[in-house]
């Protein structure tokens, strides 16, 4: 009677794990984000979201101005998965003095898998010389902190 | 008491405590969702396939920026006039919205990221406009600080758009997909010619059960 119940229990956890879903693989010799974070080139772009960083890569992140003279960003991401990936990413501009301007909107940005997008954004303030590109998850929800709760961590 | 007294006292009991079961169910979910600010550039925990709050930001903000891109809108010394309001903005799609969201927050973020640029005319009160310029001419009032003018400003510009959709339903599974297209143009209020024209567009699916009002 308990061998039958330690049976069940054991099939009701697998189970549960069956549903999980793990971080997909990633084919041989792409770099991703977890590998390329902290180079000097990159310095400027942040992935907010660390099941992302085993996932995609930025390729490149590069200014320049518009034709009314404002700053512009253009970041190029890839995906080193055999599945869709949904980004968001968004800008940040600073100046002399600290923020210049808002940052802007998130934009949804799709990758194909194994595939590469290019995300650009201007900025809207002529005091504007700097930009700095936040990438995250598109469909992850927001999750907030509450006292008394505890966290997962994402496992590694 | 008898048996048979005991009996039936201890039913009837049985029957009152069931039938109170009955008329005062336990309350579902009696503790509830407690409020939460969630951040409405961000997908919020009541999602479905709709224009949600992170659209609405992200349509002006990209249609913003995109018009303040353009060379007509530089820095010339030279203000166009523009409208910027909801009567030309047609709503075809499958989803009830205010479309009030989309063209008043348009008109905030240009408005103060772009004061040097262009001219903002407020068309929708015109109404409210005419009164005040009656009483000030009738005598009714003083003229205010800023004087008298000939006439209220005449616009140069004005936006319009239209927003669409296609709907099609999984009836086995209940997933909905929905493709959502918003397209918005600045049209020269005396040649016709479309000076500016942007799109935003998204397609979602789901199988949540989510209604938009």
């Amino acid at each position: 009677m308990i061998r039958l119940l330690l049976a069940g229990v054991t099939a009701a956890v697998l189970a549960g794990c069956a549903a999980t879903q793990s971080t997909p693989p990633t084919f041989s010799g792409c770099r991703t984000w977890e590998q390329q974070a902290g180079a000097p080139h990159l310095v400027s772009v942040a992935v907010l979201s660390p099941e992302l960083a085993k996932v995609i890569g930025v390729q490149e992140i590069s200014t320049s101005r518009t034709g009314t003279g404002l700053a512009a960003v253009q970041t190029t991401v890839y995906n080193c998965s055999d599945v869709d990936v949904v980004l968001t990413m968004r800008t940040r501009f600073t100046g002399n003095r600290g923020q210049s301007e808002p940052p802007s909107a998130w934009k949804t940005v799709f990758l194909a898998p194994r595939g590469q997008a290019t995300y650009g954004e201007s900025a809207i303030s002529q005091a504007t010389d700097k930009v700095a590109v936040d990438i995250n998850d598109g469909n992850r929800g927001q999750s907030q902190f509450a006292p008394g709760q505890t966290y997962q961590v994402p496992l590694k | 008491m008898t048996r048979t007294t005991a009996q039936t006292a201890s039913l009837l009991l049985l029957v009152c405590s069931l039938a109170a079961c009955q008329t005062n169910p336990p309350l579902q979910n009696a503790t509830g969702v407690s409020s939460m600010d969630v951040d409405p550039g961000r997908k919020g925990p009541v999602s479905g396939v709709g224009v949600e709050s992170q659209d609405i930001l992200a349509m002006t903000d990209q249609m913003m920026r995109d018009m303040l891109a353009e060379q007509i809108f530089a820095e010339t010394g030279k203000r166009p006039r523009v409208i910027i309001d909801s009567q030309y903005f047609v709503n075809e799609s499958s989803q009830a919205i205010n479309k009030n969201l989309i063209t008043q927050r348009l008109m905030v973020n240009l408005n103060r990221a772009a004061r040097s640029r262009m001219q903002f005319i407020n068309r929708q009160n015109t109404a409210m406009i005419e009164q005040e310029r009656a009483l000030k001419r009738s005598g009714t009032t003083d003229v205010g600080t800023t004087g008298l003018t000939k006439a209220q400003l005449g616009a140069d510009y004005r936006l319009s758009g239209k927003i669409g959709s296609l709907d099609s339903r999984n009836t086995k599974t209940g997933m909905i997909q929905r493709y959502t297209q918003i397209a918005f143009e600045m049209t020269d209020l005396e040649s016709g010619e479309i000076v500016w024209s942007g799109i935003y567009e998204f397609a979602r699916a789901a199988a949540d059960d989510v209604i938009y009002r």
